[in-house]
């Protein structure tokens, strides 16, 4: 499973990260997600619930950031690609709409920039 | 007791994309062109890396790493043909990463191989979030899997180099078009090659060999550089 291993790989990080900082625990870790990979959000989540367990991390609260890319256009037209998932207050949660966008100004297709990362952006020790 | 915030902006996947650039790195050095054949169980992807074998392993040295989860099924039968196959085991993973094709690497004499072929896991989603080191990314998806299979994984259509849409002989006996799924892959990747293809049709095989010829002499001529 993709996740638990990902997952896996970030808390080895947390752990080394908190002992090269004598940490005494863990308050939160903040991962960035971006929404044109592969993982799943709420997967990721609950392997990184399940495996703070036992170690300097106990506890520690998880805050997922999902990372959108940004839409790009040869005309030089750019827009932030979180505005696609948003019809009215309904979310759209899905890899496709961010693949086939017309530019508003010139037509053209535009191209998705970033969002394929994932990221440990923070994490919140006590010393 | 003290808080303190650490900002630590490591990327977990852009890690894997360094370790790949170094494989890749590796196999310039020694000429080698490497491929990722990426698509789901059952798509044909052994057998068309058998085919390549048996019709290019009298011009090349080839050499081929067969990721599986747990058997070994698939790199018995591409051994049998007497070419170098380093079997990968993944255990819990879905696909190939960096990590397991830098330690593969180190079983193969690089020096006496122009082509590396690297069989992923039988899977159309993950193997999308990684690469391996090679310079070509092929997806094989067959018309038995239904012709709305591109549509449904586009990201592995995105980035990828070519498409192959296999079994075109099997399309009217499941009732899929081939090329529905051509002007699909193209809808997505408007310059990716397309090939159709069926062991039964030489000539479609044929196009397929001589697309890799043609890479691979290339990879050769920067070697003698």
């Amino acid at each position: 499973m993709h996740e638990y291993s990902l997952a896996c790989e970030i808390m080895d990080n947390v752990i080394s990260i908190a002992e090269e900082n004598a940490a005494k625990g863990v308050n939160s870790i903040t991962v960035g997600v971006g929404r044109l990979t592969h993982v799943n959000p709420d997967q990721i989540m609950f392997c990184l619930e399940t495996l703070r367990e036992d170690n300097v991390s106990k506890g520690a609260q998880i805050i997922i950031n999902e990372i959108y890319p940004e839409m790009q256009c040869e005309c030089g037209f750019c827009e932030d690609g979180k505005k696609l998932c948003f019809v009215d207050d309904e979310i759209i949660d899905d890899i496709r709409t961010f693949l086939d966008v017309q530019c508003p100004q010139c037509g053209q297709t535009m191209h998705a920039s970033g969002g394929h990362e994932l990221v440990i952006e923070s994490i919140d020790i006590e010393q | 007791m003290l808080m303190h915030v650490i900002n630590v902006g490591h990327d977990v996947l852009k890690a894997n994309d360094k370790l790949a650039a170094k494989n890749q790195k590796l196999l310039d050095k020694n000429g080698v062109l490497a491929i990722n054949f990426m698509g789901a169980i059952g798509s044909g992807k052994t057998t068309i890396i058998e085919k390549t074998v048996e019709n290019l392993g009298d011009k090349y040295r080839l050499a081929v790493i067969a990721g599986d989860v747990i058997a070994d099924m698939d790199a018995g039968r591409i051994a049998k043909l007497g070419v170098t196959t380093i079997p990968v085991n993944t255990g819990r993973e879905c696909h190939l990463d960096a990590k397991l094709v830098e330690k593969a690497l180190k079983s193969i004499d690089l020096a006496d191989v122009d082509i590396l072929l690297m069989e992923n896991v039988g899977n159309l989603i993950c193997p999308a979030d990684y690469k391996l080191g090679e310079h070509l990314r092929v997806v094989v998806v067959s018309v038995t899997e239904g012709d709305d299979i591109v549509l449904k994984h586009p990201m592995i259509f995105k980035h990828t180099d070519i498409a192959i849409i296999h079994k075109k002989d099997l399309a009217e006996a499941v009732f899929a078009s081939a090329e529905k799924m051509e002007a699909d892959a193209r809808h997505l990747n408007p310059d990716i090659p397309v090939l159709k293809t069926s062991i039964h049709d030489a000539q479609s095989m044929d196009k397929w060999f001589s697309t890799i010829s043609s890479m691979a002499d290339k990879c050769r001529e920067n070697r003698k550089d």
